[in-house]
C-alpha cells in the first residue's frame, strides 16, 4: 500500500506551509518522511540539500507531534531537561532554555507533575514547549492545536507568528482550515496520498478580488437597505447573505451605509481554503 | 549529536535502568533472601555458619537463586532497549533532535549491561557480608556475559520487529531446550546443526555455572558467547541504522 504518491512541493526559508487533508490522506506519512522516520520508496526528499535523516542528525528539526508519545512517568521539568540534552543545548544554557519555554507556554504550575497527571491541553503545550527549546531552521507542527482551548489556540498563533523569520521554514499539518488560513502562506491539500491542490492563502482576497463568492453580512440598523443592494440576497433579521465579487461588495456596502445602514459584520461564508479543500477532496 | 551531549544523556539512561531494575531486584531479593533467612534462623547466627550441611545448603540456595535471577533478570532488564521507543512512539521525540539512533541505543545497551552486572555484584557482596564469602568477580563476569548475550538478542528483536519481550523469551527457551537435547545426542544431525546455530544459551549457562562454582570455564565457550553476542549486537545496530524508524 502506498500512503503517499506523486507528491511534489517545495518550502522556502521564511515561508509557512500548511498541509491539509482528511483523515488517512497521508499527512502523517508525509511528516514522518520529512523527519526521516520513513524513507520514500521512490522520488527524492531534500532539506537544505540533505536527505531528511542526515539533516535531522546534523542540526535537528523542531517538531511537535500530534500525540504526546512520551513516557508518562516523566515529570514536566524532567522531560524538558532530557529533551534539552538531546537537542544539544549547552549545559550552561539548559536551565534558561527550559524556563523560557515553560514561561512561553504557561506550564509553570505543572513543572513537577508527572505527565500522566497533565490534561490533554497541557500535554499539548508541553509538546509545543519542547519544540521551542532551541532555534531550528526547520519547524514541523502536526495538529498543533489539537486539544488546546481557544485562549491557547490563539496564543499558539502568536507563537508561530513570532517564529516567522527569513531563515526558517515552518510546516503545519492540521485539520483546522481556519488555523491554516490564518498562519500559512500556502496550503497543500492532500487526499488519498496525492497532492490535490496548492492554495495560496496570503493575500487571497486581493488576488481573487474579481471572483464572485457568497458573503454573510450583518447590519444592526438597515439590514433591508443591504438586501436591496444585492439581487438575490436573502435576509433573516439582521443577517443578509448575498453573492458578489469584492468591488461590487464594497460599492453596495458604501451605498447602503450612505443610506443609513449600520454594518457590524462582513465575512465570506466559505473561505478560499475551505472551498478549495471541499472541491479537492470531493474529486 | 555531539559526544558530549550523548554522554550527558547517559545519566538519564542510567536512571531509567535503575527504575526498571528496582522491582526485579526486590523480587529476587525476596526469592533468595527468604529461604536463606529461614535457614539461618533455624540453624543459628550467620557468624556461626561454617563448613557443613547448613553451609552447603546456603551455598546451593545462593547459586540457584543467582542462576534463576540471571536468566529472568536479563529478560526483564535487558528487554525493551529499542522496542519500547518503537512500540510506544517515543522515538518521535528522541530522534527529531540531532541524535544518531544507533549510537543512542548502543549507549543505552552498554549502560544496561553495566547496571545489570552491578545488581549481580551487590548480591554476592551482601551475601558475603551476612554469611560467608562467595566469589564476587565471578558473579559479575557471569552477569556481564548474560547481559551481553540476552541484551543483544533483545536488541535484535526490537530492531527487527519493534517488540522484543516475546522474541527474547522464545529464543532463549527454544535455544536452551534444543541445545540441551543436542548435548544429549537426542536430535538428528540437521536439528543439531540448527540447535547450535541458535544463540548459545546453554553454553552461557555452563560458563556461568562454572564461574559461580569457582571453576574456570572453557575458553572456546567464552569465545563463542562473546562472538555470537557481538554479531547479534552489530546486526541489531545495523538494522537500526538502515531500517525506517517508523513502521
Amino acid at each position: 500500500m502506498r500512503a503517499v504518491e506523486d507528491v511534489s512541493f517545495e518550502v522556502a526559508p521564511g515561508e509557512v506551509l500548511g498541509i491539509a487533508g482528511p483523515n488517512g490522506a497521508g499527512k502523517s506519512t508525509l511528516i514522518a518522511m520529512l523527519l526521516g522516520f520513513l524513507p520514500p520508496t521512490g522520488g527524492e526528499l531534500r532539506i537544505h540539500g540533505l536527505a531528511p535523516r542526515d539533516f535531522v542528525q546534523r542540526e535537528g528539526i523542531a517538531y511537535q507531534p500530534e500525540l504526546m508519545t512520551i513516557p508518562l512517568g516523566w515529570r514536566t521539568e524532567e522531560a524538558l531537561d532530557r529533551l534539552a540534552v538531546l537537542a544539544g543545548i549547552a549545559p550552561a544554557e539548559r536551565a534558561a532554555a527550559r524556563e523560557r519555554v515553560i514561561d512561553t507556554v504557561g506550564i509553570d504550575e505543572h513543572r513537577d507533575k508527572r505527565l500522566k497527571a497533565l490534561s490533554k491541553g497541557n500535554l499539548q503545550r508541553l509538546g509545543l514547549a519542547q519544540a521551542l527549546l532551541i532555534d531550528r531552521r526547520v519547524v514541523v507542527f502536526d495538529e498543533p492545536t489539537h486539544g488546546l482551548d481557544p485562549v491557547w489556540t490563539n496564543r499558539f498563533r502568536e507563537i508561530v507568528g513570532g517564529l516567522r523569520n527569513s531563515e526558517r521554514a515552518i510546516v503545519i499539518a492540521s485539520h483546522n482550515l481556519d488555523e491554516l488560513e490564518r498562519l500559512c502562506d500556502r496550503v497543500l491539500i492532500i487526499d488519498r496520498g496525492r497532492v490535490q491542490h496548492m492554495v495560496i492563502v496570503r493575500g487571497t482576497i486581493g488576488g481573487e478580488a474579481g471572483r464572485t463568492r457568497r458573503w454573510r453580512l450583518r447590519a444592526v440598523v438597515g439590514a433591508d437597505l443591504l438586501t436591496a443592494q444585492f439581487p438575490g440576497a436573502t435576509q433573516e433579521g439582521e443577517r443578509v447573505e448575498c453573492d458578489a465579487d469584492v468591488p461590487a461588495l464594497n460599492r453596495a456596502l458604501a451605498v447602503a451605509i450612505s443610506q443609513g445602514a449600520l454594518v457590524s459584520a462582513v465575512a465570506p461564508i466559505e473561505s478560499t481554503l475551505e472551498e478549495a479543500f471541499r472541491t479537492a477532496v470531493a474529486r | 549529536m555531539s559526544g558530549t551531549a550523548l554522554l550527558a544523556y547517559s545519566r538519564w539512561h542510567a536512571r531509567d535502568g535503575l527504575v526498571r531494575a528496582l522491582v526485579p531486584v526486590l523480587i529476587f531479593a525476596g526469592i533468595g533472601g527468604i529461604p536463606i533467612w529461614s535457614l539461618v534462623a533455624q540453624q543459628g547466627l550467620a557468624s556461626s555458619v561454617g563448613p557443613g550441611q547448613t553451609h552447603d545448603s546456603l551455598a546451593m540456595i545462593y547459586t540457584q537463586t543467582m542462576e534463576l535471577a540471571m536468566t529472568l533478570g536479563a529478560v526483564v532488564l535487558m528487554g525493551g532497549l529499542v522496542a519500547d521507543d518503537r512500540e510506544r512512539g517515543y522515538f518521535r521525540f528522541l530522534f527529531a533532535a540531532p541524535v544518531v539512533p544507533w549510537q543512542h541505543y548502543l549507549l543505552r545497551f552498554v549502560i544496561g549491561v553495566a547496571l545489570y552486572s552491578t545488581c549481580f555484584a551487590l548480591v554476592p557482596i551482601s551475601f558475603g557480608a551476612a554469611l560467608f564469602e562467595v566469589p564476587i568477580v565471578a558473579a559479575v563476569r557471569a552477569a556481564v556475559l548474560y547481559g551481553f548475550l540476552f541484551g543483544s538478542v533483545a536488541m535484535l528483536g526490537g530492531a527487527l520487529f519493534n517488540r522484543d519481550g516475546v522474541f527474547l523469551i522464545v529464543v532463549v527457551l527454544v535455544s536452551g531446550m534444543l541445545q540441551q537435547l543436542a548435548k544429549g545426542g537426542m536430535l538428528s544431525r540437521a536439528a543439531t546443526v540448527v540447535a547450535w546455530a541458535l544463540p548459545p544459551v546453554s553454553v552461557v549457562a555452563d560458563v556461568r555455572t562454572s564461574w559461580l562454582a569457582g571453576r574456570p570455564s572453557s575458553g572456546n565457550d567464552l569465545l563463542l558467547v562473546v562472538g555470537y553476542s557481538l554479531g547479534l549486537l552489530a546486526s541489531a545496530l545495523w538494522i537500526v541504522r538502515r531500517a525506517p524508524l517508523a513502521r
